[in-house]
């Protein structure tokens, strides 16, 4: 089979498209959001118009999605007045849904996206160091109070999901910020199954303070550093997560 | 060849502050109209619904449809406990890919995801603390546009009780098309900052839109170097 050289200017157009189908991609996204907990169970998922619009697919997509989700027993769709599709919790917990997805990665992939995670979470960080007014780091302050105080696992994954946001949008760029979703989506919620206990939750407590007393005294360097070692932690505890759950 | 520099005239700084002024009085224009037909519709109400702020819809949707003008969403934002069948809520208004005005939808429960919790933001804020019409940005609006952008509101008062805000958003690249010819026109290095310094457009490549100019104090510049007295002023560049 011939290989075409395109050198390197070119890689990024003519590197493979995403694997997964549009409607397989559906699936992973409502997946990982029920096994979070970001979707309870009972929680009514817009209709299919509306999560056709959301994810930019057509409706035959969401349909087909919604399919494959209802025979894994995940959603239950009910007719008539009231109805809707609503989010059913499997019954055995959603540790195996995480578990899944979480076994498709190497550790050496898992390595390789908190790189890249820590490259844009590092960024952010130096450029809202630069860029923040004394209301932004207020703001940044609140929204680590808000996350110290979480208890509830999930609770204290919002707030965590948001302080990166947070950050993101103090950098005040737009791309940045987008990046940062797009990280989240992918790696956030791999991230966030070693991270909601007790003792992952004083630690990026203690790093988000870090942070945002970095960005405060306008020091870029200390809050790149602050910011790269939290996303290091986030992703050496998953790290861990993995090979102690393999053993199992 | 030593570069002379130029000094700011005041003809410079009056383009700019034009080119400024025409946005907001656009955009306030429309916070006007949202503020007149929300009230009116809160008024004498004791317990007000979702319904009551149907007047809005038909003020805002015609004006997001004309393209020719900047403001991409718009609405009235009300205070939590307003209404009767919801905490929060937003009746908003923003064009879409499209560019067709679309309403936008939140959730208002506070324990849902993506729930939209604005009462700590500035663009509600500033209005309820001060009664003023009040521009927030340019920032990050990750809440509803996704895109860099400054926001007008103006506070929504009904027999002296402040109800809510009524804003329109302006995408900071649509500000900037605006803006850059009367700062392409100047003879020297000028900026439009907001209150903290931080740049919405300037003709420096050295001082980008979002940085903050770190020796601006703004209660020190004079009154014709503001745009009215929104937090918006132009300053010359060293």
């Amino acid at each position: 089979m011939a290989v075409p050289f395109y050198g390197r200017a070119s890689a990024a157009v003519f590197s493979p498209l995403e694997s997964l189908s549009r409607s397989e991609l559906v699936v992973r996204r409502l997946t990982d959001a029920i096994a979070l907990g970001l979707l309870p169970d009972a929680e009514q998922l817009p209709g299919e118009l509306d999560l056709a619009g959301i994810f930019g697919v057509s409706t035959v997509t969401v349909r087909e999605a919604l399919s494959v989700l209802r025979s894994e027993g995940l959603i239950e769709t009910r007719r008539g007045r009231g109805g809707g599709s609503f989010v059913r919790t499997p019954a055995n917990g959603v540790g195996h849904l995480a578990q899944r997805r979480l076994g498709r990665f190497s550790l050496g992939e898992l390595r390789d996206l908190g790189d890249v995670y820590a490259a844009i979470a590092g960024a952010s960080a130096a450029l809202a160091a630069r860029r923040s007014s004394p209301e932004d780091a207020d703001r940044l302050r609140r929204v680590a109070d808000v996350l110290a105080e979480a208890k509830a696992p999930d609770a204290r994954r919002r707030a965590d999901a948001q302080f990166h946001i947070e950050v993101a949008a103090a950098a005040q760029s737009p791309r940045l910020y987008h990046e940062e979703v797009r990280l989240q989506a992918e790696f956030g919620t791999l991230l966030w199954l070693a991270f909601g206990d007790d003792d992952s939750h004083a630690q990026m407590t203690r790093s988000c303070r870090a942070v945002v007393a970095a960005i405060a005294a306008r020091d870029p360097h200390a809050a790149r550093e602050a910011a790269e070692q939290r996303v290091a932690d986030s992703t050496a505890r998953l790290i861990d997560y993995q090979l102690s759950e393999d053993r199992s | 060849m030593t570069q002379v520099r130029k000094r700011l005239t005041a003809a410079d700084v009056t383009r700019v502050r034009t080119a400024v002024s025409g946005l907001a009085d656009q955009a306030f224009g429309l916070t006007e109209r949202i503020a007149a037909a929300s009230a009116a519709g809160l008024a004498g109400k004791d317990a007000p619904r979702r319904a009551d702020l149907a007047a809005v819809e038909p003020v805002v949707v015609p004006f997001l449809a004309d393209a020719a003008q900047p403001v991409q969403g718009a609405g009235f934002v009300a205070a939590s406990g307003l209404l009767q069948d919801a905490g929060w809520w937003l009746e908003w208004f923003a064009r879409d890919a499209d560019d067709r005005p679309q309403r936008l939808v939140t959730h208002s429960e506070p324990q849902a995801i993506g729930f939209y919790d604005y009462e700590h933001l500035p663009w509600y804020v500033v209005p309820r603390e001060t009664g003023l019409c009040h521009v927030t940005g340019p920032y990050v609006d990750y809440l509803c546009t996704e895109e860099y952008t400054l926001t007008f509101t103006t506070p929504v008062l009904v027999d002296g009780r402040f109800c809510g805000v009524a804003g329109a958003d302006i995408a900071v690249k649509n500000a900037e098309r605006v803006i850059l010819p009367a700062l392409r026109a100047a003879g020297a290095r000028l900026a439009v900052v907001n209150s903290f310094g931080r740049i919405l457009s300037s003709n420096s490549g050295r001082h980008l839109c979002g940085d903050l100019l770190d020796d601006v104090d703004f209660t020190e510049i004079p009154a014709s170097h503001r745009i009215g007295d929104l937090p918006l002023a132009v300053v010359p560049l060293g």
